[in-house]
Parts: structure tokens; C-alpha cells; sequence
């Protein structure tokens, strides 16, 4: 028995020779990295997880030889767009390896940057279909972008190249169009950026006021870390956010989640800078349109009311001859018209005098008629009463003293009185 | 339309008012008694959207470059 005991390191050896078996060797395996670490070569942890609980199911040590690994990663990252690193769901291929001081590890020659790429395209349909079932995709896109947003926050990392482009872009503008820039520093690469660019949008919010928009930025070095970028958090916050946000951070990728909820998405952070400085231009360029328009319009103005001065000018000295000629015609007719009209007025004036004097004529003789036949009348009354009449029918008149005796008593013994008969007369003495 | 304090006046408030300057001359019934009242007023607004666009506040300048420190 004791004879037969090996060595620990010829055990280890004979391990590692049964782990040489093709079942094992260049064998494709899918897995998620973590503990990524560059140390000359490649080291890190594949790890597999429960996808319901999350909990590590497998794990395995690997390594990928710095030799490989310089070519394994530009592969990689052009295809991805994404910088080799933690949480990265990848398809490799590995061998496995025993060794006798270090145990057991995996050996990996090669990547499939298309497993990766499902997996990140799968991830962000499904941030995407989560802020559309919420609601909030369409939020920020939504907000109206100022006619001139001159007033800017801006996320990103103070001292990036891209940061510098942005602002060089923008101050510098031909047009000497004013912009005012606050910057808000940020990190923008590694697992830090969501929470990061979140932690400077909410400074910028107690500051909203101030500002017309955001622009969050990051450019230059490689393209490479955009994961941070598929992130719902960040959207979730961007999308939400009450100024409208202007996203240029530097990929040629097709888009990022934060790319779908932003107002205005561009590639570049120099790009931003020109669509901010562009809106400004256009707005400008109204402006200098409108000034000459209205120029246009008030000599058009102008000119109408010249012409129409004009036209008074040229007319209304006709119009005066007119009213004189008119006027005049109208004396002429009144000067022929007033002796024959003169002339009609004696004649009806005279008909209607011939009229009267027959008239007066008439009703003289009527009158004189009338009172012949009132005289005729009257004559025959006073011939009635007469006393020569009265006397005729027997009655006789007595005379006293030159006064007709009416009263027997006016009469005295001795009184002569003359008594007048129709014909004749006695004188007598009262006894 | 009413004219607002120039000085308060926001670039989107001027462009309005300007808008409004325009359509009121593009209009028949723009009298050529109101056409300087119309010129000059818009020649202001025009100003002070230029101004806007064109010369720095010093002011906004000043509070931003105190939040940026």
C-alpha cells in the first residue's frame, strides 16, 4: 500500500494528462466574466448563474495569454462595441488545464463577439420594452426644444477629449453666437457611469431653472464601455428628466438605450455642438429674414400709399371741373328756366283773377238783390202801419197842443182839438 | 396686440410679438398711420432677440461659472 503512494505532483500530472482528453480540449462554452483582470495576461472568473435565482451555479478560474489576448480583444471590442471586461455574457472557446503548483483553469483561445452582441441586443430590447411599457420612452423626446437653447448643462468628464471638442465647437461658433455652459462632472466609463451621470442630472435638476437644456456627452479614447449606457436606470432618469436632453456620446453603434429616450441624439460630442450652434444659426437667420421682410413690407406699404396719393392727385382736379361744369350747367338751366316759369305764374295768376272778378260780380249782385228784396219787404211793413192807412180803415187822429192825444186826460175844459180823418179835418172844443 | 416690458421680455415672448407685428402688416387693413408704430416696434424686438442671440450675459455668465466652481 505504502509502496504505491505517488507523489502529490505526479497525482497533480496524471490529472492534468486526463484532462487532455478531446471531450475537454477546444471546447466552445458559454459563460458571463467577472473578476476580470489584466495582468499581463488575461485572468478572470467564467461564472455560470441561475438565471431565476441569480445564485452561481458553476465557476471556473481562466486565463487568456497576453499574446492572445492583444488580438482577441480589438476583435472583441470592434465587434461589440463594448470594452472586454466584468458581466459580460460570452461564448469562448476553452481548454482545460491542471496545473501541478495552480490547480485548475480554463484556457481560452477564442471569443464569439456574436453570442455577446445577441445577448447585449437582448438586454437592451428589453430595457426598451420595460420604459415602453411604463410609459416613459417617449418622455423627454416629447419636451418642446427651445427655439434657442443657449443655456446648457453639460455631463461629462471635465477633462475628456471630447469635452474640449464640445466646448471649442460651441464657443467658438462663427456666428459669435452666445452660449453659457455649465459643466457638471461625471464619470463616463466603467460600471460607476449610470449612477454617476444620474448623480449630476440631480444636481442639475435642483438648478433646472437656470438651464434650456442638457447635453450629456463622452468622446474620444475607444468605442468601447457603451454597456453603461444600455442601462434602464439612466434611461429611466433621462427619460424623465424635465429639460430636454441632448445625447453625443461617440459610437457608431446603432443606438444605445440612452440614445432611444433622449430629445436629440447625435454621434459626437463636437456634433452636439454644431446642432446646438445650427439651431441658434437658423434662429438668427429668421431673425434677419424677418427684419428684411418687414423692410419689404412697410415700403410695399409705402409705395401703395404713394400711388394711391397719387391717383387723388390726378383726380381730384377733374373731379373739382366736373362739380364747377355741372354746377354751371344747372345756373343756365335755372336762368332760361325762370322767365317761362315767371311767365306761367302771371298766367295762372291771371285766370284766377278773371275768376275772382266773377265771383266779387256775382256775389255784388247777389247782394244788392238780397237787400232790394229785405227794402221791398220793409216798405210794404211801413205802409201797413202808415196812419193815412190806418185813418182809411175809420180811425181817426187827434191833436191837442201839436201832440197826437193819446190819454183823455191829458185833455182840459176849453183844450181845442183837431181831429184828422182819411180825408179832412174838423176842429173842436173839449166842453 | 399688446406690447409687453421690452426689458422682462423672454426671446420666445419677442418672437411672438413679432409674428404677430408681421401678420398684422401682412393684413389689408394695415394703415400706413400705423406702419412707423408696427416699424418701429419690431425693429426693437428685433433687437433684442438679436441681442439675445449675439451679446453675453454677463449676469447668467456669473451664476453659472459659481454652480460649475
Amino acid at each position: 500500500m505504502e509502496e504505491s503512494a505517488i507523489t502529490l505532483l505526479e497525482f497533480n500530472r496524471r490529472v492534468n494528462r486526463l484532462l487532455h482528453d478531446v471531450s475537454v480540449q477546444r471546447c466552445w462554452v458559454v459563460a458571463e466574466t467577472s473578476d476580470v483582470m489584466l495582468r499581463n495576461h488575461c485572468y478572470m472568473e467564467l461564472v455560470q448563474k441561475n438565471p431565476v435565482t441569480g445564485l452561481t451555479e458553476a465557476k471556473a478560474r481562466a486565463i487568456i495569454w497576453a499574446s492572445r489576448f492583444a488580438v482577441l480583444r480589438n476583435m472583441f471590442e470592434a465587434a461589440t462595441g463594448q470594452a472586454f471586461g466584468n458581466g459580460l455574457k460570452v461564448m469562448v472557446e476553452v481548454s482545460a488545464n491542471f496545473h501541478e503548483q495552480f490547480g485548475y483553469s480554463l484556457v481560452i483561445t477564442d471569443i464569439n463577439p456574436t453570442y455577446t452582441i445577441g445577448d447585449m441586443a437582448r438586454q437592451r430590447m428589453e430595457i426598451i420594452s420595460r420604459l415602453r411599457r411604463e410609459g416613459l420612452i417617449g418622455l423627454n423626446k416629447e419636451l418642446d426644444m427651445p427655439a434657442v437653447p443657449q443655456r446648457i448643462a453639460v455631463v461629462s468628464a471635465g477633462t475628456a477629449a471630447g469635452y474640449g471638442d464640445f466646448m471649442d465647437q460651441l464657443h467658438g461658433n462663427a456666428s459669435g453666437l452666445k452660449f453659457y455652459t455649465c459643466l457638471f462632472p461625471a464619470v463616463m466609463q466603467g460600471v460607476n457611469t449610470p449612477a454617476s451621470i444620474i448623480s449630476a442630472l440631480n444636481r442639475i435638476y435642483e438648478n433646472a431653472e437656470l438651464f434650456d437644456c442638457v447635453v450629456i456627452i463622452r468622446g474620444g479614447g475607444a468605442t468601447s464601455e457603451l454597456n453603461a449606457f444600455d442601462n434602464y436606470d439612466l434611461a429611466a432618469n433621462v427619460a424623465q428628466f424635465p429639460l430636454p436632453v441632448i445625447v453625443g456620446i461617440g459610437h457608431d453603434r446603432d443606438t444605445t438605450v440612452l440614445d432611444e429616450v433622449a430629445n436629440v441624439r447625435v454621434k459626437t460630442p463636437t456634433a452636439a455642438a454644431e446642432w446646438l450652434v445650427g439651431r441658434a444659426q437658423s434662429a438668427l437667420d429668421t431673425l434677419n429674414a424677418v427684419s428684411d421682410m418687414i423692410a419689404d413690407m412697410a415700403s410695399e406699404i409705402i409705395a401703395s400709399a404713394r400711388q394711391q396719393l397719387a391717383y387723388y392727385t390726378g383726380t381730384i382736379p377733374l373731379v373739382a371741373e366736373n362739380i364747377v361744369t355741372r354746377n354751371k350747367a344747372m345756373l343756365q338751366n335755372y336762368v332760361s328756366a325762370i322767365p317761362l316759369r315767371a311767365h306761367l305764374r302771371i298766367e295762372t295768376a291771371g285766370k284766377d283773377l278773371g275768376a275772382w272778378k266773377e265771383r266779387v260780380a256775382v256775389a255784388a249782385s247777389q247782394c244788392v238783390a238780397r237787400e232790394k228784396m229785405r227794402l221791398q219787404a220793409l216798405d210794404k211793413q211801413v205802409e201797413l202801419l202808415s196812419p193815412e192807412r190806418v185813418l182809411r180803415r175809420g180811425y181817426s187822429l187827434t191833436v191837442a197842443n201839436g201832440h197826437v192825444v193819446t190819454d183823455a186826460a191829458e185833455l182840459a175844459k176849453g183844450d181845442i182839438l183837431e181831429t184828422r180823418f182819411a180825408s179832412g179835418r174838423v176842429v173842436s172844443e173839449v166842453k | 396686440m399688446e406690447s409687453q416690458d421690452t426689458e422682462k421680455m423672454t426671446y420666445s415672448q419677442a418672437i411672438a410679438e413679432l409674428e404677430s407685428i408681421v401678420k398684422e402688416m401682412q393684413s389689408e387693413n394695415c394703415s400706413i398711420d400705423n406702419l412707423s408704430k408696427y416699424t418701429s416696434r419690431s425693429l426693437e424686438l428685433l433687437k433684442i432677440c438679436k441681442a439675445k442671440l449675439l451679446t453675453t450675459d454677463e449676469e447668467l455668465k456669473k451664476i453659472l461659472a459659481e454652480l460649475e466652481s
